[in-house]
């Protein structure tokens, strides 16, 4: 059955290197009809792939074996119209890393094909996967609209001093080294949420993001409704101390393990982005989770816990002082959201930039949106659970009533 | 009078001081380090020349690197030789250089202490999650994967005349600039990390650079890790940028002229700008900013621009001309909520007072 002319059912797909999260969202509305993930697609482990499926108030899990994201897709496809009866108007695709070949979202066709194949070696784990996800897309479901939303685009607006690399200009133009930035997605959701929320004009609050996931974790300064810096850069691997991702590292670090340690320039990168970060300080987690739980007692947990803070720390401040003091900073994804002690130490002591914590409106918080600052800081802290999703929705859907596709 | 030795990578600059009237320009001299090496008779001669009119009472060497092993001043003797030459492998392109000329004066210097200073020595203070990276634990502790830092006499010597409990941040202006966080005496972070490849960017080298393009350039595009080491330690910087070779001195006065100038500067502005960050938010605030180094006499454009972007913090700039007191320049306004100093003596300068402090020891026999 087709909804209502005027409401389209965008089924959003979101691609991780071995899962597949999905939601049907019927806009404008931004009602989430169908929800699931499918999990441990294409990889090697001891159990199978799962789906859980979320539709109405029913839970319905599909234990199968799927080779990869496509199978899981026509799984997910085939519950939604077999259990559900539901249709779609349009995909919309969330795609990481578009190099210099896409600045907003795009409908896909041939030529958009085209354009994303060479993308690919720019973000090794996260760009083949979507891709081909598309393509399968594109062949299978040639009567439904596609779009690619991405991850990079809100950060088109990062300033020439903000973007660009000390390195001889003739190379970074010709192999295009700039400061990409990423979870454009999220931070541009945080950004419109809290204007919302604290009935701002976006067009007039300075504001710092910080998106701190279990896995990428990022922060990004805000101006005027623009972002105007990210902490991670070319690739997800700059910035902020990840689950398994390094951060920020002196370069000269790889030349020392290839060198002296004769890794190859693979190792030597699996390293920095599988087995540093959280996991190479505590050894044995990558999740911020434990070793939170565990930091009273282990002196590794507690390293790497502080270690973490500060470098959110560093960029919180560094964006402070490029806005000149920030109107709202943000905590958002799951460890922004589910840990209040990540909140607090991030805090701490920030009186200098106009952050004060009301530490018992932090440690309560539980969920939706809500102000966690001290009466008296001039900064408003926010807390807001992310919803990528919704966002790409609506990038989708704007889309859509621009071109009229789909109708 | 006292000699301060400045063993550079390059090359070697001898400074006399005597007391109480600074030091003799006059008889200061630059040589490049591998002629003094090829010479082997010619620091002996030196010595004797010198000594003929006035006796020799020490002679202090500011060294680059120290690693693990040297956390202050120390009197060189056997016992330093030993722990020194350990450092070689982490530098060894100074390591047994420097460790030869050492050794030339202490065969020529008899009876005459001699005192070493290192860059580095400062930041083994530092605390373990700053020290360290989130590599892994193996590599780190193992492999003397940190950040060594440097300058570190001069962040020492901009920071220890403060009230206790301050929070300072330390800018050191020179051909390589560096900032560090201080307080009570003791560092808690340092722009300049396990190469100087990392914090900011100098004439020729990057500064802060994604290491995912060290990758992408090596897996997709087929470059060998010398090519990028060379790339980003030597084409890089203020160079890479406008395509002209120039010194930050050079960078500042021609600011506003081309635009591939101003927007080095503000690259170069943006990574320092991080490290203030990174430095207040290790301290959990901000006291005083000092500023010091061989380009800061010309880098006032660049002070009073840092001052004009933190005025939100309760910076205040004085009105020209600042005031001076002794070496020491006040920059900030009397209702500045964060003190900035200027301080112009020369690393030589310093070296010579923390001399004397170290001869003026009880511990020292003479």
């Amino acid at each position: 059955m087709k909804s209502d002319r005027k409401e389209k059912n965008i089924l959003v797909l979101n691609c991780g290197s071995s899962s597949l999260k999905y939601k049907l969202i019927r806009m404008p509305g931004e009602k989430t009809l169908i929800r699931g993930e499918a999990q441990r697609l294409g990889i090697k482990t001891e159990g199978v792939s799962v789906i859980t499926h979320f539709s109405g108030g029913n839970v319905k899990k599909v234990e199968n074996p799927l080779s990869g994201h496509g199978e899981a897709l026509c799984e997910v496809l085939g519950l939604i119209e077999q259990e559900d009866g539901m249709k779609f108007d349009a995909f919309a695709h969330r795609y990481v890393h578009p190099g210099d070949y896409f600045t907003r979202t795009v409908k896909i066709d041939e030529s958009a094909l085209d354009d994303l194949k060479k993308t690919l070696p720019l973000a090794a784990i996260h760009n083949p996967v979507s891709y081909n996800l598309i393509d399968f897309c594109h062949r299978r479901y040639s009567s439904v609209p596609q779009f690619a939303v991405f991850d990079t685009a809100f950060h088109k607006t990062i300033p020439p001093e903000y973007y660009t690399y000390a390195l001889p200009r003739k190379i970074a133009g010709k192999y295009g080294l700039r400061k990409v930035g990423f979870h454009g997605i999220s931070h541009r959701y945080s950004m419109e949420e809290a204007c919302r929320f604290l009935r701002k004009n976006k067009s007039s609050q300075k504001i710092i993001v910080c998106h701190l996931g279990t896995g990428g974790s990022s922060v990004c300064a805000i101006k005027e409704g623009k972002s105007i810096n990210n902490s991670m850069g070319f690739t997800p691997l700059e910035g902020l101390i990840m689950n398994t991702r390094c951060g920020d590292m002196d370069a000269g670090t790889v030349f020392y393990l290839m060198s002296r340690e004769n890794f190859s320039p693979e190792e030597a990168e699996n390293i920095l982005n599988k087995k540093s970060g959280i996991l190479g300080l505590f050894s044995r987690s990558s999740d911020l989770r434990d070793v939170i739980r565990l930091m009273g007692t282990d002196n590794k947990a507690k390293t790497a816990f502080d270690m973490y803070v500060n470098r959110v720390r560093t960029y919180v401040v560094f964006y402070s002082m490029i806005l000149r003091k920030a109107d709202i900073l943000v905590f958002t994804d799951s460890l922004g959201v589910e840990e209040p002690e990540v909140r607090r130490a991030i805090c701490e002591k920030m009186e200098f930039t106009g952050i004060v914590l009301d530490k018992k409106k932090n440690s309560a918080y539980s969920r939706g949106i809500e102000d966690i600052s001290s009466p008296d800081s001039e900064t408003r802290i926010l807390v807001i659970p992310s919803d990528e999703e919704i966002m790409i929705a609506r990038e989708v859907h704007k889309e859509m009533k621009k071109n009229g596709s789909g109708s | 009078m006292v000699l301060v030795v400045d063993c550079g990578l390059e090359n070697i600059k001898i400074r006399i001081f005597r007391k109480g009237s600074g030091y003799f320009s006059a008889v200061s001299s630059e040589m490049n380090m591998h002629e003094c090496l090829r010479d082997k008779g010619f620091m002996a001669k030196r010595i004797k020349e010198l000594e003929e009119n006035e006796r020799i009472d020490a002679v202090s060497f500011r060294i680059l690197f120290g690693g693990d092993y040297f956390s202050g001043a120390e009197l060189i003797d056997d016992g330093f030789f030993r722990r020194f030459r350990k450092l070689t492998g982490f530098f060894p392109l100074y390591v047994p250089h420097v460790s030869e000329i050492l050794k030339r004066f202490a065969d020529s210097c008899e009876g005459i202490p001699l005192i070493a200073f290192f860059e580095t020595a400062f930041f083994n203070q530092l605390p373990d999650e700053r020290k360290y990276y989130a590599l892994p634990f193996e590599y780190c502790r193992n492999a003397g994967i940190r950040r060594w830092g440097f300058h570190g006499i001069f962040h020492k010597a901009n920071t220890e005349n403060l009230p206790a409990g301050e929070k300072a941040v330390s800018i050191v202006i020179d051909k390589q600039t560096t900032v560090c966080a201080v307080s009570g005496g003791r560092p808690f972070s340092i722009s300049l990390g396990y190469t100087p490849l990392e914090g900011i960017m100098s004439s020729r080298s990057c500064g802060d650079v994604d290491p995912g393009i060290v990758f992408y350039l090596m897996n997709v595009h087929g470059f060998s890790m010398h090519r990028i080491d060379e790339i980003l330690k030597s084409e890089s910087g203020f160079l890479g940028v406008t395509g002209c070779n120039m010194e930050l001195p050079e960078l500042l006065k021609l600011r506003g002229r081309d635009s591939k100038i101003d927007l080095a500067f503000g690259i170069y502005l943006a990574q320092l700008m991080k490290y203030t960050g990174e430095a207040a938010a290790a301290l959990g605030g901000l006291d005083s900013i000092v500023f010091a180094g061989s380009y800061v006499a010309d880098a006032g454009s660049l002070v009073r621009e840092i001052m004009k972007r933190l005025s939100f913090l309760g910076i205040h700039t004085a009105t020209l001309p600042w005031k001076e007191n002794g070496k020491l320049v006040k920059a900030a306004s009397e209702e500045s909520k964060v003190k900035v100093y200027i301080n112009l003596k020369e690393l030589a300068e310093i070296v010579y007072c923390y001399t004397c402090d170290f001869l003026a020891a009880p511990c020292i026999s003479r």
